[in-house]
């Protein structure tokens, strides 16, 4: 029950609950930050060229220098566009690309070396349907993208916006039946249930990730989440060549930014989700648990190497290809692994 | 009156607020995102159960 003393021993707890929940929050923006300056660097490797270097050291402030040029333009809206919606949209983008990383684990229980008397976890709230949650949020993130796009009030825009809610409702189909695959083999939807069965090693050597035993399930997962969060090779909303810029072609300055700043996230937030359900989040070898957050960072900055790999190696597709490799074939390939799953857990109880 | 109660007050004026605002609007766009808030806060009435 209820009662004061019980509320003062929360207290500890509850001012830890606070600094982790801005901690992840800054993290956030930062890891935007370290993204574009990580993936224009990368890009200047592939390109065999040196990409920035002359904001501070190897061009590390280049990511500040972009951010305050970003704050300090000028804000346009055009004379034809929804006052109202056109400032709603991008807060809606960003809002819901923060909000989706709000259940995703990214450690073990920690006390913080004793500080705490109760372990906390790391994870801004436990939810046991996380992964529906994350599902929904996702979807939530289209709805920042056509609204900007309609009431930009130009043809660009719309054009760009209706590319991109095709294209992410039809990708979240196979993204929702790769999740689905590997609920049916952990039994739970909470992440944190899902993080910790893939703990410990096959035959002493293979970690028990489920990447081994959903490999079909990962890729599509991939693959769908690259086409989610409109990256190249799937990136036709923005897609520069036909569409100016896209959805935000109108968009300038700060309003620019969180469009961009929530393009990012989202990609951290989907190669976080990847590394929970399949790289077996924090646990790894040769690390205590308290300090698995390490191998939960390096995971997810494979992934997100993976991206940017992606995003400069491959040329974008038709939208007529998109679109049939969407539906004839990830689909598809969706349900049967789905289905293969279910059967494997059923009859041989993997 | 329980903090519940106050939610389920909460909740429900959202819901018949936007639902009239639906109706109440010239612009179809705005009506569909009426229509949505109005989803949301029958959603804050379900958690509520």
């Amino acid at each position: 029950m209820f009662s004061w003393l019980h509320l003062y021993r929360m207290i500890p707890l509850l001012i830890a609950q606070i600094v982790l929940t801005l901690f992840v929050f800054f993290m956030l923006l930062n890891s935007a930050a370290v993204m574009v300056y990580f993936e224009r660097k990368v890009a200047a490797m592939l390109q065999q060229r040196l990409g920035p270097y002359l904001v501070g050291p190897r061009g590390l402030l280049q990511p500040v220098a972009d951010v305050i040029k970003l704050m300090f333009k000028e804000e346009l809206r055009p004379r034809a566009a929804d006052p109202l919606l056109f400032a709603l949209a991008p807060i809606i983008s960003a809002a819901a690309a923060f909000a989706a990383f709000a259940v995703v684990p990214f450690g073990a229980e920690t006390t913080f070396f004793g500080l705490l008397s109760d372990p906390l976890r790391l994870q801004v709230a436990d939810v046991n349907v996380a992964v529906l949650v994350i599902f929904a949020i996702a979807s939530m993130s289209v709805y920042g993208i056509v609204l900007a796009g309609w009431s930009s009030n130009s043809k660009y825009s719309l054009l760009g916006s209706l590319r991109a809610s095709a294209q992410m409702i039809s990708y979240e189909l196979s993204y929702g039946l790769a999740l689905a695959s590997v609920l049916v083999m952990a039994n739970s939807l909470s992440l944190t249930d899902i993080v910790n069965r893939q703990a410990g090693v096959w035959f002493h050597v293979i970690p028990r990730w489920f990447l081994f035993v959903q490999p079909l399930g990962f890729l599509i997962y991939l693959t769908a989440g690259i086409a989610e969060t409109n990256r190249a090779p799937f990136d036709f909303p923005e897609a520069e060549q036909e569409l100016v810029a896209g959805y935000h072609t109108e968009y300038s300055s700060m309003s620019f930014a969180m469009f961009f700043l929530a393009e990012y996230i989202n990609m951290v937030t989907v190669s976080a989700v990847a590394t929970d359900l399949f790289l077996g989040g924090w646990h790894g070898p040769f690390l205590p648990e308290s300090l698995g957050w390490i191998w939960f960072l390096l995971k997810v900055t494979a992934i997100l190497f993976f991206y940017v790999w992606m995003r400069w190696t491959l040329p974008r597709y038709r939208y007529d290809q998109l679109m049939h490799f969407g539906w004839r074939v990830l689909l598809p390939l969706a349900v049967v692994n789905l289905l293969a799953t279910a059967a494997g857990v059923l009859y041989f109880d993997l | 009156m329980t903090s519940e109660t106050a939610l389920f007050y909460l909740f429900g004026a959202m819901a018949v607020v936007a639902s009239l605002l639906v109706i109440a609007q010239r612009n179809p766009i705005y009506s569909v995102l009426l229509l949505i808030t109005s989803f949301g806060a029958l959603s804050g009435l379900y958690v509520l159960l």
